[in-house]
């Protein structure tokens, strides 16, 4: 406690005041004893404010001694002098502070959450964790992805611009800690940095003068993400403690949301490479038969679908040429996996393809193994073109016959059942022999289309009799418009549902009369 | 193969003499192939030497390829095990599915003679019984010039 009178002049200090104020002693000018604060706010509390109490300027006031902070409240007397109360509150104040910072730092790491973690998009991540690294935690920063190649990837920002994008071709070992840190394992801690060791190429444009960097590791789940570079102009402070714990905490969440959007990136290209392997061939007319296809994935989560087709032209004149159409039991990967297989062995076997029976067996054989009973159904047929009609083989691997749809509207059923392969030790199957006269077409299909479940009611199946129903309206069309008109209907019935892969080809006959548009590899005498 | 969300898949009990009886209900497909065949499994652990696994399919919604995949390896199981599988009560859906796929003959011909298999020192770790079912293949050319 202080007692100073109306001319500033220092009446009574108490012990702990002298403790604070060593110059203060009564009869001092209170001027020379305290800070300039506390003399300013003595000289508003001892203007006479008459009628007024207590007076305006008898207000707590706060300020610095030293490297503390007091509160000083004032109790005006009525001799004009006046007592000030001093507290201590650097403790108080500091905690206020602290609690701030933190609540800032938490509103920025939600915030950085939020943005980083609803990209999948790894470039997008990497801009958007240099972006704010540079505008939140230093002058500058770089994102440094692991090497692709010999380039490393970095994305650097600077405080308030936007994050550029480069390949640079150096090796990480020149700058120390940056290897181990793009290593990703074993964990190092975030190293300091000397800046006169940094070279050229780690310190953006626009950073005037170099103070600090640290180099924090981005950890990833369990691959390595990358590193993040901070960097500081000379003239700010160096990196605190706390501010290096905070880079790694914001650092944790970068590396989670980099690792994510790689591991999708990754798992998006070997879809994609899958789906570009295993998606089906255009058709067109081979030989004389027109084929037509379509195929329409499911669009359920795991985009490979277990459907597929082929059609394998006739090595020579008046050879058939074998269709096959089938479905892999399952969905995604696995199924993608057996599908290739499938394709693979059954090109592998087409020298045998006169003999459908044993061309499955083989399949069959192939495709055993003890751990699951995954299978697959499919349709094989060989086409032939005969004088103006096509001469068919088909075998059904327990798989839904193929439907041939007469000229003049009737649909027949081929007769042909099997096994479906890749499941039991043997096979039986029954081969269906069919000629197509010209305008006749055949429609091998998978249940995709057969199950779709829509209609009216929206869970009701498409089933067979209305396929037959659809396909009789499509009498005498070409190929490729019957394959339309079913895929139209299928489309239709299952409007906005979830579906299955639906796939269908069409073997058809042309009509004598439209082969003067067929292509030049028939043969003239057709064209009649 | 469906296309609307699976109903709850389950799986009642129930055990006299050499015979246990598996009640099926809901969909068998994809999300629950696995349970089933973990149950079999388990069945054939503690009842060994089984005589009869009768499944009851009445209560089964819907059977999609996962679901069929699933019961051929309850039939490669129970073959294994010298047990007879029954699929009591089929759905005209299920009859359907295991006709087009040609596989109903197989999943319900008795496992052949588990005495005989066990004297001769089979193992009973074969994917399946290989010596039933036999019925050789037709003739590729079961002629038929006009379907």
């Amino acid at each position: 406690m202080l007692v100073a009178d109306a001319d500033a002049v220092v009446v009574h200090v108490n012990e702990a005041a002298g403790l604070v104020f060593p110059d203060a002693r009564p009869g001092a000018a209170l001027a020379g004893a305290v800070p300039g604060w506390l003399v300013s706010a003595h000289a508003r509390c001892t203007v006479p404010v008459p009628a007024q109490r207590p007076p305006a300027g008898a207000r707590t006031v706060q300020g610095r001694v030293g490297d503390r902070s007091y509160e000083a409240h004032p109790t005006p007397h009525d001799d004009g002098t006046v007592a000030w109360w001093l507290v201590d509150d650097t403790d108080h104040r500091l905690a206020r502070e602290a609690l701030w910072t933190e609540r800032k730092r938490t509103e920025f790491l939600v915030r950085s959450s939020n943005l980083l973690l609803s990209s999948l998009n790894l470039d997008r991540c990497m801009d958007v964790t240099a972006q704010m690294a540079a505008d939140h935690l230093a002058d500058a920063a770089l994102v440094i992805a692991p090497a692709q190649g010999l380039l490393l990837p970095v994305v650097s920002c600077v405080r308030g611009g936007s994050p550029s994008v480069s390949r640079v071709a150096v090796d990480p070992g020149e700058v120390p800690g940056l290897a181990e840190a793009l290593q990703g394992f074993p964990p190092v801690p975030s190293r300091w940095l000397d800046p006169s060791a940094a070279p050229a190429w780690l310190v953006p444009e626009g950073l005037v003068a170099l103070g600090s960097i640290v180099i924090t590791p981005l950890p990833g789940h369990g691959v390595p993400a990358g590193a993040l570079v901070l960097l500081r102009n000379g003239g700010a402070e160096a990196f605190t403690e706390g501010e290096e714990v905070f880079a790694r905490l914001f650092a944790a969440r970068a590396g989670a949301a980099m690792s994510a959007a790689r591991l999708y990136a990754e798992q998006a290209s070997i879809t994609d490479t899958l789906m570009r392997e295993l998606l089906p061939p255009s058709l067109h007319q081979v030989c004389g038969v027109e084929y037509a296809g379509g195929y329409r994935p499911s669009k359920d989560h795991e985009r490979v679908g277990g459907d597929f087709y082929d059609v394998h032209p006739a090595t020579g004149e008046g050879a058939p040429s074998l269709v096959v159409l089938g479905d892999v039991c399952g969905k995604g990967l696995e199924a993608a996996v057996m599908t290739g297989k499938i394709r693979n062995t059954l090109h592998a076997l087409l020298p045998m393809a006169d003999d459908h029976h044993r061309m499955l067996s083989l399949l069959n054989t192939s495709l055993l193994n003890t751990e699951n009973a995954r299978f697959a159904t499919m349709v094989l047929a060989s086409a032939a073109r005969d004088g103006n009609a096509v001469r068919l083989r088909l075998t059904s691997a327990g798989h839904p016959a193929p439907l041939i749809l007469r000229s003049d509207g009737r649909v027949e059923e081929a007769r042909t059942k099997g096994t479906l392969v890749g499941a039991l030790p043997e096979i039986t199957t029954q081969t269906a022999r069919v000629t197509l006269a010209p305008g006749d077409t055949c429609v091998l299909y998978t249940d995709g289309i057969s199950e779709a479940r829509g209609g009216p009611m929206g869970g009701a199946m498409f089933g067979e009799e209305r396929l037959r129903r659809a396909l009789s309206q499509c009498a005498a069309m070409p190929a490729e418009a019957v394959v339309e008109h079913v895929q139209m209907l299928t489309s239709q019935w299952v409007g906005a549902g979830r579906h299955d892969d639906m796939a269908v080809v069409v073997i058809a006959a042309p009509r004598t009369n439209h082969l003067s548009a067929v292509d030049g590899h028939t043969r003239g005498r057709f064209t009649a | 193969m469906t296309s609307t969300p699976s109903a709850p898949f389950g799986l009642t009990y129930s055990a006299a003499q050499d015979t246990v009886r598996v009640e099926l209900s809901g969909d068998l497909d994809h999300l629950h192939a696995d349970l089933l065949l973990a149950a079999v499994d388990e069945v054939l652990t503690v009842h060994a030497g089984l005589g009869h696994l009768r499944l009851d399919c009445a209560g089964l919604s819907a059977v999609d390829s996962s679901g069929l995949a699933a019961l051929l390896m309850v039939r490669r199981r129970t073959g294994g095990a010298g047990a007879d599988l029954h699929l009591d009560a089929r759905t005209v859906q299920l009859d359907r599915l295991l006709e087009v796929t040609g596989t109903l003959e197989y999943l319900t011909a008795p496992a052949a003679r588990p005495q005989a298999r066990r004297r001769a020192g089979r193992g009973p770790a074969r994917g399946g019984p290989a010596d039933e079912n036999q019925s050789a293949a037709p003739p590729s050319g079961v002629a038929e010039p006009h379907v």
